[in-house]
């Protein structure tokens, strides 16, 4: 305990044997296991710890929780680093290290304090006046520097080193909270036979008993208690785990920190962990918050809340001052302030009340603690800490303090202004809060369906009660869930905390004239003070929620748990109306800060989505393919030879598939099963062009719509017996087509019997293009006759790789999307890989080359043929040049909307060639097209959808969608437009079949 | 018969994984070779065919959309309405067998074998390594052996069965996994399971 001259030499909840140590803006410090930074900063005497947000002001630690607005700190170094952190909820460990926040060169010396001098210009609204009037100019200009002189700590931007992972739980009884109250209700139902979770978010278990001294009954209770959970098997405990939201359907969100009380996480273990909870019924038991009293420098280091002192006192053995002043007007404040005079410190107790009760007088009279009823402290003083403190009577009736009547020297002012239950969960599912006149505190109005609150939460501040409710909830809850929970009461520890005498409401502390009272701040992180809540209300805010807006208070980290309550008070008083007529702000997610990190869990890195591979993938990885992205597949994009690029790899395979034989994985086609009676008919509705006359074996290439006349895909569709077909669809579209069909067969077309399945996992697809194809694959395989005649365009035929190959069952589809002699080769995809291998093997003898998708492309682009960059949704079967494929002889989807007025308007862009006239230059995907010699404005006449540079040709070709297409501007010349690289291209509009229109080879 | 090749080949190497020095909280191993065929009827055959379907397998069949049963070297998952997955061997041919025994008026057949990866997961840890995914209640007593839930588990949509406990009392779990995207579960399964250990099992045959 050396060097820690505020820790006392006995009693708290720390580990005295175990000497941690830490920094703190530099400097070395020891602490002890239990400490949190705050209450091991307090045992060294540290009290400034921070800088206030708009003024500069010294701050120090205000509150023992999560309440705390002032002492945030940036925690950790390097890739670690985490700012705005509030030093009170952080466990202390060997090697922490921390700095201050909002400080410049130092937190001593603060250069921007002088922003506390020119106050008057920072009110409320301050931002909203000066920068962002008329124009957003000058906020453009200032916010950057606005941001950094205004700021709080700022994080790393390094990748963090730790994991998060999430969690998916289902319980009956969630219980929030695990003071007296939830520890009861978790026990409740749980000897009920209730599935029970139980989250509390500090590091044991106990809430307020762990703020008395250690060592009493209700540590004795306690003990019992968590070793009875314990012994509960359906009961789960969490702790270091803050319920932070409730949502749609009492779904819990949860946040668990398992590595923030160590230096770095375990191996294998999340940095934290986030929690969605099924429950079916939820209690709130999470205490209530002490609310601060308003008065003048309220915000000076060493002014702070008496549970705050206390918290310090009985958990940490830490003496926070030895001369103190304790302000209050209820009773709450007595037990830590005769606490601290029995440790040693001498005290004062300012009581706004006229009169104490009886008991608590002759405690403080036996603790030797003064007592001054009916008085209040007006304004604290002192430089960088608290060094006294003007106290005066006070009128409870007119409100009153006429004059300071004593100052009192003292090194530490603790208030307390009441308690306000925790609210927020309730709230979250639009629980509405309602004023309590008792308590001067909004508690829970009706409960939500499936919520109960007990305890402090619901304004019931003492142990018995705490335990009583909470027994009763649980039991409630365990029984609203089919289970026998008997409701048995359980004993309580005491009944501490029964107030004797009522809480006199006091919101702002009146300064009286002529006496120096300092600023008095409402809400301490974001530095509004009485006076600009004064200003708003004469400024015409008069709902809270515009009040909360214009004067910042009630946001940032703490989300104004201190603030609110007085400044509705406040704000009350100022309209002359009550609390209630004023109403509170709504209370959203997250009741405390979440790290983005445990938000993401998992899914950051490899993990942001899900990668999809063909049964060929680590064939084509092993062997030098680039890959490409197309939905969640990665494709071979090319194979480049040594010292190829992109351009030399597609050049080379589209020009060597032209010349010989090429090979493409295409597994990533959608393909879907389709069987059934009303196959046929299904086919002859969902596809625009007719498919009764399919006969079996034959493939057949076909549009579909969407049923608003747009087209949605296209694809080839085989009929491979009677009554079933293998659909193939483009891979972008494989999702939405089938989630189409099985839409048209359960809702449009119910008594067609007709299955579909996805079968695109099932199997595997090679397409195998070029003149040498057949030569090829009849070295290949073994029973299937490829002869024009026995096998023609279109044709599909099943069979095996000779014998050397396994005899693998494949299945021949004589498709051409090259326009190539091509055939689409099929096998079952545990097979896939094995297929593939073989092909190479025999392709040896026909100079076989690999391509991938950019060499795909290329190949369909010579053709003319669309694909997904011209099926982008916005195209109309006419558009494509593909109106031939529209029957007039039937109904089909999207056969009656195609020919509303504006899908069959002449001027539409439709499908076009294009090749540059200067045949050197380059096309790029997405120029927009022009009327030469006009200016490139707005749309233009259209653009470029689909560009490549054409071996067979000798230069770039471009596929574009151009107002009245071929009809208006065959032959003619129109600017291709790239805006980005402010370059203009004229380009000859000719037919989009560049290369061999006729289909010679393909029929080859 | 050729060789089906496995989805994981590049990633699944037997060994333990994440924790070491204790009981490792979940074994997985990949099962290889099972076959799966989708028997789909319409609602005026379905009752002729669960008969026939039933006799022909030798097994009763699940009365729920959410359940399945087992039979000598089968298992039958009704996993819509109307519409059965049926596990077996792949040398049994089942697919074969029941597209010749049901013309499509009254039922048809699609053959799945090779579009899933099946990893068989058990041990200790198994329910709560499945939860760091799977927003489905696995609680013995909601989840009852043969009950399935088709759901998602890091974006991919997954269907999850649980068997019978094992010989030691262990829970035991098979996940099916659309096969294109095993290497990606595969990879989040190793990082939730490193946790509590797991010990990765050669391929079992079906």
């Amino acid at each position: 305990m050396s060097g820690q001259p505020n820790r006392l030499p006995s009693g708290g909840r720390i580990d005295r044997a175990r000497a941690l140590s830490f920094r703190f803006d530099g400097k070395s410090y020891q602490g002890q296991a239990g400490d949190s930074l705050a209450s091991a900063l307090a045992a060294n005497g540290v009290r400034l710890l921070g800088r206030s947000f708009k003024y500069h002001r010294p701050r120090g630690q205000i509150a023992a929780g999560v309440d705390e607005p002032n002492a945030l700190v940036t925690l950790r170094e390097g890739a670690r680093r985490e700012p705005n952190t509030p030093a009170t909820v952080v466990e202390l460990y060997d090697g922490l290290v921390a700095e201050s926040q909002n400080r410049w060169p130092s937190l001593d010396l603060d250069l921007a304090s002088v922003n506390g001098l020119l106050s008057p210009i920072f009110t409320a609204g301050f931002y909203y006046k000066t920068f962002m009037g008329p124009g957003r100019r000058a906020w453009m200009l200032y916010e950057h520097f606005i941001r950094r002189a205004a700021g709080l700590g700022s994080a790393t931007r390094e990748p963090d080193p730790d994991h998060y992972e999430k969690m998916q739980a289902f319980c009956d009884v969630l219980v929030i909270g695990g003071g007296p109250a939830g520890l009861a209700a978790a026990l409740a139902a749980g000897r009920g036979g209730a599935r029970v979770i139980l989250a509390e978010q500090e590091p044991a278990l106990g809430g307020a008993l762990l703020d008395r001294p250690a060592g009493g009954p209700g540590d004795t209770w306690l003990a019992e208690t968590t070793a009875a959970l314990a012994d509960l098997e359906r009961v789960r405990v969490l702790t270091r785990t803050t319920a932070f939201g409730i949502y749609d359907g009492n779904v819990v969100g949860l946040v668990e920190r398992l590595g923030d009380h160590l230096p770095e996480p375990a191996p294998h273990v999340a940095r934290q962990r986030y929690w969605t909870v099924r429950p079916q019924r939820v209690v709130h038991a999470s205490g209530a918050l002490e609310r601060p009293l308003v008065f003048g420098n309220n915000d000076l280091p060493g002014v702070m809340l008496a549970s705050a002192a206390r918290s310090l006192l009985n958990r940490a053995a830490v003496l926070p001052g030895r001369k103190a002043v304790v302000f209050t007007n209820n009773d709450s404040a007595y037990a830590g302030a005769l606490e601290l005079a029995a440790a040693g410190a001498a005290v004062t107790l300012v009581d706004a009340r006229p009169e104490v009760a009886e008991p608590l007088r002759a405690a403080a009279e036996a603790q030797g603690v003064a007592l001054l009823p009916g008085h209040v402290v007006t304004s604290a003083h002192g430089g960088k800490a608290v060094t006294s403190v003007d106290v005066g009577p006070y009128d409870a009736a007119s409100g009153d303090c006429p004059s300071v009547s004593r100052q009192l020297p003292c090194d530490l002012l603790c208030h307390s202004g009441g308690w306000s239950p925790t609210v927020h969960l309730h709230s979250h599912r639009g629980g509405r809060p309602t004023y309590d006149a008792g308590i001067a505190a909004f508690v829970p109005g009706a409960a939500v369906a499936g919520q109960a609150s007990a305890g402090a939460c619901r304004g019931s501040f003492t142990t018995a009660e705490a335990v009583e409710q909470g027994a009763a909830a649980g039991a409630a809850a365990a029984q609203a869930c089919g289970h026998d929970a008997s409701g048995a009461a359980l004993a309580a520890p005491d009944d501490e905390g029964a107030w004797q005498s009522p809480l006199l409401p006091l919101w702002e502390v009146p300064a009286p004239a002529q006496s120096k009272c300092g600023k008095k701040f409402v809400d301490q992180q974001n530095d509004v003070t009485t006076k600009d809540i004064a200003l708003a209300h004469r400024e015409g805010y008069v709902s809270v929620e515009h009040l909360k807006r214009y004067t910042t208070l009630g946001m940032a980290t703490d989300q104004g748990k201190s603030a609110n309550v007085n400044a509705l008070a406040i704000m009350a008083a100022l309209r002359g109306e009550t609390i209630p007529e004023v109403g509170t702000t709504t209370f959203r997610p997250p009741y405390s800060s979440v790290a983005i990190g445990a938000l993401a869990g998992q899914e950051v890195g490899r993990h942001l989505k899900p990668i999809r591979r063909s049964a060929v993938h680590d064939w084509h990885a092993a062997n030098g393919a680039v890959f490409t992205d197309a939905g969640y597949w990665k494709r071979p994009w090319y194979y480049p030879k040594p010292g190829e690029g992109l351009d030399a790899a597609y050049r080379r395979e589209t020009a060597e598939v032209r010349k010989s034989v090429g090979m493409v994985d295409v597994s990533t086609l959608g393909k879907i099963d389709v069987q059934g009676p009303d196959a046929a008919e299904f086919l002859n509705r969902v596809y625009t062009n007719g498919w009764k006359t399919l006969p079996v074996g034959k493939a057949r290439y076909g549009l579909m719509l969407r049923d608003d006349g747009f087209v949605m895909d296209d694809g080839t569709t085989s009929r491979l017996a009677e009554d079933h077909y293998f659909m193939t669809t483009t891979t972008a579209q494989a999702g939405p087509v089938m989630a189409y069909l099985e839409f048209l067969l359960q809702t449009a077309w119910p008594e067609l019997k007709v299955q579909v399945t996805s079968v695109t996992e099932q199997w595997t697809g090679i397409a195998v293009s070029g003149p040498r194809t057949r030569d090829m694959l009849a070295a290949a395989v073994e029973d299937i006759d490829l002869s024009n005649e026995a096998f023609p365009f279109m044709g599909v035929r099943s069979g095996h790789l000779v014998a050397r190959f396994d005899s693998l069952p494949v299945r021949l589809h004589r498709i051409s999307f090259s326009g190539e002699l091509a055939y689409e080769v099929y096998t079952q995809s545990g097979y896939g890989e094995a297929l593939w291998e073989a092909l190479v093997e025999v392709g040896k003898h026909f100079d076989l080359v690999l391509y991938g998708t950019e060499a795909l492309g290329a190949l369909r682009i010579e053709k003319g043929h669309v694909a997904g960059a011209e099926l982008d949704g916005r195209t109309t079967i006419g558009d494509l040049g593909l109106e031939k494929m529209a029957s007039s002889k039937k109904p089909y989807a999207g056969s009656v909307l195609r020919h509303r007025e504006a899908l069959v308007d002449p001027d539409r862009p439709r499908l076009v060639g294009l090749i540059p006239e200067d045949r050197d230059e380059r096309l790029r995907n997405g120029m927009i097209l022009c009327a030469q010699g006009e200016p490139a404005t707005g749309h233009g006449l259209g653009h470029i959808t689909s560009v490549t540079y054409s071996p067979a040709l000798g230069h770039y070709v471009g596929l574009g969608l151009l107002r009245g297409g071929l009809e208006a501007h065959e032959g003619g010349l129109v600017d291709a437009v790239n805006a980005l690289e402010d370059k203009t291209v004229p380009v000859r509009v000719v037919s989009n079949h560049f290369f061999d229109p006729k289909g010679e080879r393909m029929y080859a | 018969m050729p060789e089906i090749r496995s989805a994981l080949a590049a990633v699944a190497r037997a060994g333990r994984i994440g924790a070491t020095g204790q009981t490792p909280g979940i074994a997985i191993q990949e099962v290889l070779g099972r076959d799966l065929v989708q028997l789909s009827a319409w609602p005026d055959s379905y009752a002729a065919v669960r008969e026939r379907l039933g006799a022909a397998l030798g097994c009763a069949l699940p009365e729920d959309t959410r359940d399945g049963t087992e039979g000598p070297d089968k298992r039958v998952l009704l996993i819509a309405p109307e519409r059965f997955w049926i596990a077996a061997p792949m040398a049994e041919g089942l697919g074969a067998k029941l597209t010749g025994a049901f013309a499509s008026e009254q039922a048809v057949v699609t053959e799945l074998g090779h579009s899933r990866t099946v990893l068989r997961l058990a041990g200790p840890a198994v329910r709560e390594v499945l939860a760091k995914g799977l927003p489905v209640d696995l609680d013995a007593a909601v989840f009852p052996a043969g009950r399935f839930a088709q759901s998602a588990i890091a974006h991919i949509s997954v269907l999850v069965q649980r068997l019978a406990d094992g010989a030691d009392g262990e829970a035991r779990f098979e996940v099916f996994v659309p096969r294109g995207f095993a290497v990606t579960f595969w990879e989040w399964l190793v990082e939730a399971a490193a946790e509590r250990g797991a010990e990765v099992l050669p391929p079992a045959a079906a």
